[in-house]
């Protein structure tokens, strides 16, 4: 199991690097470009990594024995339900025009939902060894 | 559903670690099934009595409740 500890943070890491790098070359590059086509190919550039992170995921989830998968699969569902909740309320209150959101909030999903969800599984770890 | 797992285990003076890397699964997992918090599938079932060479039954007990 130790095998597939490591591959999965050598695979985050690695995900996590091109991310930061993407971040910092394409993404200003990106905001300075006045040609759309290339301004979309530059703005889309850290989705690449981002992808290998869902990848590393769910490769580990994937590889995981019976029990850590049943662990995962609870906090992604429980975390999905929520930010998706959390998720359609600001849609609706954005609609009704009582808040006012940019199109850079869609952003902050993927980011929420796995900081959500890294807190949902050490919280069903805990209740699996305490209960 | 109550089993024997801990009773077989530490008869062989094996760590649940020992236990778990024959089974392929994590430590935890094996604690989990040991303190009867998780109940195994069937083919995790039939290795656990396969490699303590007894019958799923004489190891596990459905009709028992875990305390």
């Amino acid at each position: 199991m130790h095998a597939l500890e490591r591959r999965y943070g050598r695979e985050m890491a690695l995900a996590a690097v091109l991310y930061v790098a993407a971040m910092l070359t394409a993404w200003p590059l990106a905001l300075r470009t006045d040609a759309a086509s290339l301004r979309a190919v530059l703005a889309l550039l850290p989705v690449l990594p981002a992808a290998l992170m869902l990848r590393a995921i769910y490769r580990h989830v994937r590889d995981s024995d019976e029990l850590q998968r049943r662990l995962h699969l609870e906090a992604l569902a429980i975390s999905a339900s929520a930010v998706s909740l959390v998720s359609m309320a600001l849609g609706f209150l954005a609609a009704a025009k009582v808040i006012v959101l940019g199109g850079d909030v869609l952003l902050w999903v993927f980011p929420v939902l796995a900081g959500v969800f890294g807190v949902v599984r050490c919280w069903i770890q805990w209740r699996y060894r305490c209960s | 559903m109550i089993n024997r797992v801990r009773e077989l285990r530490t008869a062989r003076d094996w760590s649940q670690g020992e236990l778990a890397e024959r089974l392929g699964v994590s430590r935890q997992t094996v604690n989990a099934i040991e303190t009867g918090k998780y109940d195994p599938s069937l083919p995790l079932a039939f290795a656990i009595a396969r490699l303590f060479a007894m019958t799923i039954e004489s190891i596990f007990d459905p009709d028992a409740r875990a305390s």
